[in-house]
């Protein structure tokens, strides 16, 4: 045996050096809370119905108002009390040359040609 | 959640026999299991420490073999295999997760002297510690788990060659390799660690 060999004996005292790891302190009870069904949240249906409903119900008097406007659309029940603007007229009487300023734009590029 | 006639038979679910909580457990009796956590969790959980050496994971993985075995408690057919069949799922998830993480280096772990007036003696064998963690973690894992099972579970030759799924024959050539590398890895430290041997019976 050389001198830095090692016998069985010294590594059998060399071992009991060894870590001996504990579990983490609350480590069962963690386990045990995964297996627990308490900790697992129900999908509550009856609610989800409920709620379901209630959509339902408020768009009942939604659709019922506009079926009512478009049927009053078609028969043109009530169009004079839309406001002017809001009439084909409107549009057509506008004057093109108000909003333009073409003229104004050839004068000045005739005027700097000269 | 009531224990069942099978487990009650004795004074308690601590005191029944592994194969009257298993029966119970695969009646969902949450009692019996935690009495198979509280009767083998600290042993699974050294092993698994072991093989992760010192991983952070080493809780998961001992939770997820025992999750396996209340998923399905039928599946251990004979009672007195239990604990053998725990370590095997075990040290199977660990070796499977060891693969995926390269094991943290223990011997890189700081030292934190707590001021005390023995604190370098403390020191010194928490360093002899993790010098001979360090050599066991570098052990191929087959042989880690060998020594493992037999040195520190003082599980029987047998009883570990079940749990490799190996000859009692290849088991003990297992450990033969095991001991021989870590003569061969701890001998450049060999006086110290003796030292240490020493301090450790002065403290204890």
């Amino acid at each position: 045996m050389t001198r830095d060999s090692m016998s069985d004996q010294e590594l059998d005292r060399l071992l009991a050096l060894a870590s001996k790891p504990a579990p983490p302190r609350g480590a069962e009870d963690r386990l045990m809370a995964k297996i627990n069904p308490e900790n697992v949240v129900a999908f509550r249906l009856k609610q989800k119905k409920a709620q379901s409903a209630i959509s339902w119900i408020a768009a009942l008097p939604l659709a019922a108002s506009l079926a009512f406007g478009i049927w009053l659309g078609a028969a043109g029940i009530g169009t004079d009390i839309l406001p002017e603007s809001l009439g084909g007229d409107a549009v057509a009487a506008a004057d093109v040359d108000v909003f333009t300023g073409i003229e104004e734009a050839e004068t000045l590029a005739e005027d700097n040609q000269t | 959640m009531a224990i069942g006639p099978a487990a009650t038979s004795v004074s308690g679910p601590h005191q029944a026999s592994d194969a009257d909580l298993l029966t119970a457990c695969a009646r969902r009796d949450h009692r019996a299991f935690r009495a198979l956590v509280d009767r083998y969790y600290a042993t699974v959980y050294r092993v698994v420490w072991r093989m992760t050496g010192g991983g952070a994971h080493a809780e998961d993985i001992t939770q997820e073999a025992f999750l396996k075995l209340w998923s399905n408690p039928g599946q251990i057919r004979e009672a007195g295999a239990l604990k053998g069949w725990l370590m095997r799922v075990a040290s199977n998830l660990a070796m499977d997760g060891f693969r995926a993480k390269p094991m943290k280096d223990l011997e890189a772990a700081s030292d934190v002297s707590d001021g005390r007036p023995d604190a370098e003696e403390v020191q010194m064998k928490s360093w002899a510690a993790r010098r001979v963690d360090s050599a066991i973690a570098r052990l191929p894992e087959r042989q880690r788990l060998a020594l493992t099972l037999v040195h520190f579970e003082q599980m029987s030759n047998g009883a570990a060659a079940v749990v490799l799924e190996v000859s009692v024959d290849a088991l003990e050539s297992l450990l033969a390799r095991a001991r021989r590398a870590l003569k061969e890895e701890l001998a450049a430290d060999r006086e110290t660690l003796l030292e240490a041997v020493n301090v450790e019976g002065q403290i204890s």
